[in-house]
C-alpha cells in the first residue's frame, strides 16, 4: 500500500514537473471588448486597440522609467527617453531635434529599422494626413520636407517655433515606425497609405515587443513576444481574452482561470481588497470626467444657469456612492498631475440655496425642464445620473434621462449637439496644459461643450506654441480662473486606473501619460 | 419528385422574402437607428474632413438610393461588404462566428428535445403524479428565471465552487491550440484531427453554457408535449383503440404519439430559430465568440453592413428550419398534403 502510494506521488511530481516545463511564459488577460482598427495613425479610440499597437510598435520617443516611492518603476509623463532612437538632442536655438537611431534594431521580419524606414513613416503619416500628422504639425514640424535622414542612423526634425510639445506628442503609438518593405506593398492608387491593409494586419512591420500571433475577432487577441525586439520581454505570450461580462471576469479572476481582469465595476474592487490572492492597485488619473452643458444653446447658454447646476450637483455623493471613492474630485480644466493644475478657483460645492437664487438671477426663478444624455452602455454613468436627476430637482430643474446606444451618443457628441451631457473620459497624453486646453476648450471635434471665450482662445494660441514658461503659468492660471468662472462643464472627478491581478503577478509599469499597459514588464512569480 | 419541386419552390421564395428583408433593413439602419460607423474607427481628434475622406470611401455620402443599389449589386455576387467593426468580410465574420453559435445552440437543442419532450409525455400520461408536478416546477421555473441569473449560479457552484467545471474562457482551453478547421465546429475538428486534449477542453467546456441554455428551452417543449398529449388522449380515435382493448403501450407510443408530436415539431423549430440567431447573455457571460454578441456590437456601434449580414443570415435560417418542419410533418402525418 505504501509503496503504491510512494509510487503514485513519484507519477504525479513527475506529471506536474513536466507540465511545468511544457507550460510557456503566458499570461491570460480578461478583457471587455474587442480591438478595431489598428491602423496606427487612424486607429478607434478605445482602449484595447491603442494598449495593443503601444505593444506592438516602437517610436522614436518613450516616457522614461524612474523607481516610484515603493519602488516600482513607473513611466514618467513628463520626462521622455529614447526608444527606437537611442539619443534625442535638442538644438540650442530649438529649431531643430536630431534623433541617432539604436545601431542594429530589426523589425519583427528581419528587416533593419534605419533612418529609411523613419522617414518613410513620416512621408506616411503626413501623406496621410490623420490625426497624427496634425498632432507632428501642432508642435511645428511642418511637413514631410521637415523631417529630414542625415545618415542610416541620424534623422533631423527642424522646428519652425521653438516648443515644448513635440516629444510628449511623438511618445504615442500614432508615431509607430513602420516596415517600408512590408507596407508599401499594399499601397494602391485607392488605398494610397495602405490603411486598409493596417487596420488589420501589422505582420512583418512590428516594431515593438510583440507581434501578433492570433486575432480572433470576437474572442481572442494573441501577442507573442517579437523575437527581434532589442529590450527584454518578461513573458512569451499574452493572450487578451475578451470576456464581456463583469462579473464572469470577475469570478475567472478568483478562480485563478485568468491573470489580470480589466474593467472590474467600482462595486467589486472593494471586496477584492479582501482576498489574498489578488491584488488591487489604484493610480489617480489625469482623465477628466464632467458634464457638458452646451455654451451655445439656452438655457446653458446663460453663465447664471451653469453656475446654478454647478451648485446643484451632489459631488460627495458621486464620488462616495458611484465610483466608490476610486477617484478625486476634478477641481480645474487641468485635471491634477498636469502642471500648473491649481484647485484655488474651485468653489462649487452642494448649497441648492445659491443655486435657487443663482437660477433666479438668470430668470428661470421656477425652473425650467431640460434633458441629460448619457450612454446606455456605463452602469456608473446611469447612476451617477439619476442622483444628478433628483438634485436639479430640488432647484427646479426637470431633466429627463435620455439613455443614448454608444455610436449614436458619439455621433452626436463630434458634432457638438449635445444639450446637457455627461461627457465620455478625456485623458491627454500630452500632460501639457495648453495641448490639453486646446483639445477640450478650443478644437472642433473635441470642445463638446462648445465654450467660447476670445480671450481664453487667445491665450490658448498665443502659449500653446512658447518656451517663456514663466508667462506661460501665468496665462495657465488665468484660463483656469475665467473658465471656473464661467463653468462651462460641471467638474466631476479625476478617475483612478485600477489594475487588478493575480497576486503572484508582478511587475506593472504605470503610465500616467496614456494609462496603457505595457505587457513586456508584466510575469508571474512563478516562472524563473 | 413531387417532394423535389416542392423544395425548390419554398426555396425560390426566399429570395423575394430576403429581398424585401434588405429593403427594410436597409432604411432601418440609415434612417431611423442614429450614429455613424464612422465615429467608431476613428480616433476622436479627427477632423471633420477625414472623418468625411473615410465616409466617402465607403460610400456612405451616395443618397440612400445609390448605396441600396450599390449593396443589392455586390450582394447578388455573393459580397454582403466589409464590417466597419471587424475590418474583414462580412461574410466571413458570419462564417466565422456562426460554427460557435451552430455548435452550442445545437448541443443545447438536442439537449433540451431529450430532457423536455418525454418529460411532457411523461406528465400527460402520467397526469397529477407527481412526475408531472417536477415537470411543471422544471417548465415554470425553465420560462420564469432569468438566463444569465442561471449562468453566473453555474458559473459559480460548477466552475467556482466547486471547480467541477472548466474557466468559462469561451470554446475551448486558450492555453491549447485549436484543432485543425474542418467544419469550425471545435467538438467535432478535434474528433476529427484525433486531437484528444482538444476535444477533452472543448467538450467540457461546452457542458455549463449548453445547460444554461437548454434548461430555457426544454420548457416549452414539454409544455407543448404535455397538452398535445393530454389532447390525443382524449380524442376519439384514442377512445376507439381503448374500446378496441388495445394495449397501453401500443395506443400511447403508436397512436397517440405521433399526434402530440406535431405541435412540439413546429415548437422546436421556432426556439432552434430563436436559439440560432444567438444569445447575447450567455455568450456574453460565458465569453462565447458567437452570432449573438456580433449582432449585439454591430448595433451598438452602428455597423451597417454587418446588421444586415446578420438580419439576412436569420431569416435564410428560417426559412429553411420551416421547410424541414414541413417535411417532418408529413412524414408524421400523411394526410397533410404539401
Amino acid at each position: 500500500m505504501k509503496r503504491l502510494v510512494t509510487s503514485m506521488t513519484f507519477v504525479l511530481v513527475a506529471f506536474l514537473a513536466g507540465l511545468a516545463l511544457a507550460q510557456e511564459r503566458t499570461l491570460i488577460i480578461a478583457i471587455a471588448s474587442d480591438m478595431q482598427n489598428l491602423d496606427p495613425t487612424l486607429s478607434s479610440g478605445d482602449i484595447i486597440t491603442q494598449e495593443v499597437l503601444t505593444n506592438v510598435y516602437g517610436y522614436l520617443v518613450d516616457f522614461a522609467k524612474e523607481e516610484g516611492d515603493d519602488g516600482q518603476l513607473i513611466g514618467n509623463a513628463d520626462v521622455f527617453m529614447g526608444d527606437i532612437a537611442e539619443s534625442i538632442e535638442p538644438a540650442e536655438d530649438g529649431l531643430s531635434v536630431t534623433f541617432r537611431i539604436r545601431p542594429g534594431l530589426k523589425f519583427s521580419n528581419g528587416d533593419p529599422i534605419d533612418a529609411n524606414a523613419v522617414k518613410f513613416t513620416y512621408d506616411r503619416i503626413f501623406g496621410q494626413g490623420g490625426v497624427t500628422a496634425f498632432l507632428t504639425g501642432m508642435a511645428a514640424v511642418d511637413g514631410a520636407d521637415a523631417v529630414r535622414v542625415l545618415d542610416d542612423h541620424t534623422v533631423v526634425f527642424d522646428i519652425s517655433t521653438p516648443n515644448t510639445l513635440l516629444l510628449g506628442n511623438m511618445a504615442q503609438f500614432g508615431h509607430s515606425i513602420l516596415n517600408p518593405n512590408v507596407v508599401k506593398p499594399h499601397m494602391t492608387e485607392e488605398d494610397p497609405w495602405a490603411h486598409e491593409w493596417l487596420q488589420n494586419n501589422t505582420g512583418g512591420t512590428e516594431s515593438g515587443p510583440y507581434v501578433i500571433e492570433s486575432w480572433d475577432r470576437g474572442n481572442e487577441i494573441v501577442l507573442a513576444r517579437n523575437p527581434n525586439y532589442y529590450g527584454e520581454v518578461a513573458n512569451d505570450k499574452v493572450i487578451l481574452k475578451i470576456i464581456p461580462d463583469p462579473s464572469s471576469r470577475l469570478a475567472q479572476l478568483r478562480a485563478g482561470a485568468v491573470d489580470i481582469a480589466y474593467d472590474i465595476p467600482p462595486k467589486d474592487i472593494a471586496g477584492l481588497e479582501r482576498d489574498p490572492n489578488i491584488n488591487v492597485q489604484r493610480f489617480t488619473t489625469r482623465a477628466v470626467v464632467y458634464l457638458g452643458m452646451n455654451n451655445t444653446v439656452p438655457p446653458f447658454d446663460n453663465v447664471k444657469v451653469r453656475q446654478a447646476i454647478s451648485y446643484a450637483i451632489p459631488y460627495d455623493i458621486i464620488l462616495d456612492n458611484v465610483i466608490k471613492g476610486f477617484g478625486i474630485q476634478l477641481t480645474s480644466p487641468i485635471p491634477q498631475g498636469t502642471p500648473y493644475h491649481t484647485d484655488e478657483f474651485f468653489v462649487y460645492e452642494q448649497d441648492f440655496e445659491k443655486a435657487r437664487a443663482l437660477l433666479a438671477e438668470a430668470g428661470f426663478p421656477d425652473g425650467f425642464e431640460t434633458t441629460f444624455t448619457i450612454r446606455n452602455d456605463r452602469a456608473e454613468d446611469k447612476e451617477a445620473a439619476v442622483w444628478i436627476q433628483s438634485a436639479l430637482r430640488e432647484i427646479g430643474i426637470d431633466a429627463t434621462i435620455e439613455e443614448m446606444p454608444g455610436a449614436a451618443f458619439t455621433e452626436k457628441m463630434q458634432r457638438r449637439e449635445h444639450g446637457f451631457f455627461f461627457a465620455n473620459q478625456w485623458i491627454s497624453i500630452n500632460n501639457d496644459p495648453f495641448y490639453h486646453m486646446f483639445w477640450l476648450l478650443k478644437a472642433d471635434c473635441c470642445d463638446y461643450a462648445r465654450y467660447q471665450n476670445d480671450r481664453v482662445w487667445s491665450l490658448i494660441d498665443d502659449f500653446t506654441l512658447s518656451t517663456d514658461l514663466e508667462a506661460r503659468e501665468a496665462a495657465a492660471m488665468e484660463i483656469q480662473e475665467t473658465v471656473l468662472e464661467e463653468a462651462p462643464w460641471v467638474f466631476l472627478f479625476q478617475p483612478e486606473k485600477v489594475m487588478v491581478t493575480r497576486s503572484d503577478v508582478e511587475g506593472y509599469v504605470w503610465h500616467s501619460a496614456d494609462r496603457y499597459t505595457r505587457f513586456h514588464f508584466l510575469k508571474r512569480t512563478d516562472w524563473n | 419528385m413531387k417532394l423535389a419541386l416542392y423544395i425548390l419552390k419554398r426555396l425560390l421564395l426566399l429570395l423575394p422574402l430576403l429581398f424585401g428583408v434588405t429593403l427594410i433593413v436597409f432604411v432601418l439602419t440609415r434612417v431611423v437607428i442614429s450614429g455613424n460607423p464612422i465615429d467608431q474607427i476613428v480616433p476622436p481628434m479627427a477632423t471633420a474632413e477625414m472623418r468625411q475622406q473615410l465616409a466617402e470611401r465607403y460610400g456612405l455620402t451616395d443618397p440612400i438610393l445609390v448605396q441600396y443599389g450599390k449593396y443589392m449589386r455586390n450582394l447578388l455576387r455573393g459580397d454582403m461588404g466589409v464590417s466597419f467593426q471587424s475590418g474583414l468580410p462580412v461574410t466571413e465574420d458570419l462564417r466565422k462566428f456562426f460554427p460557435a453559435t451552430f455548435e452550442l445552440t445545437t448541443y443545447a437543442m438536442l439537449l433540451a428535445i431529450l430532457v423536455g419532450v418525454p418529460l411532457g409525455i411523461l406528465s400527460a400520461v402520467k397526469r397529477d403524479t407527481w412526475i408531472d408536478h417536477l415537470s411543471r416546477f422544471l417548465s415554470v421555473s425553465g420560462v420564469s428565471m432569468p438566463v444569465f441569473w442561471f449562468s453566473l449560479l453555474l458559473i459559480y457552484f460548477f466552475f467556482f465552487l466547486w471547480q467541477l467545471a472548466p474557466a468559462p474562457l469561451g470554446r475551448i482551453n486558450p492555453r491549447l491550440s485549436a484543432p485543425e478547421t474542418f467544419t469550425g465546429l471545435l467538438t467535432l475538428d478535434s474528433l476529427l484531427a484525433g486531437n484528444w486534449k482538444a476535444l477533452r477542453s472543448s467538450v467540457t467546456i461546452l457542458i455549463l453554457p449548453t445547460l444554461a441554455l437548454a434548461y430555457g428551452a426544454m420548457a416549452p417543449l414539454a409544455r407543448m408535449a404535455r397538452s398535445g398529449m393530454l389532447e390525443a388522449l382524449e380524442s376519439q380515435y384514442i377512445v376507439a383503440a381503448r374500446a378496441l382493448g388495445l394495449p397501453w403501450r401500443s395506443i400511447v407510443f403508436r397512436y397517440a404519439l405521433k399526434n402530440a408530436l406535431l405541435p412540439v415539431v413546429t415548437m422546436i423549430a421556432v426556439v432552434y430559430g430563436f436559439l440560432l440567431g444567438g444569445s447575447v447573455l450567455v455568450e456574453n457571460i460565458f465569453a462565447w465568440p458567437g452570432l449573438g454578441r456580433y449582432a449585439y456590437n454591430a448595433i451598438a456601434g452602428s455597423d451597417y453592413t454587418a446588421i444586415q449580414g446578420f438580419v439576412l443570415y436569420t431569416t435564410t435560417m428560417y426559412v429553411i428550419l420551416f421547410l424541414l418542419t414541413d417535411l417532418v410533418y408529413r412524414f408524421l402525418n400523411p394526410r397533410i398534403e404539401i
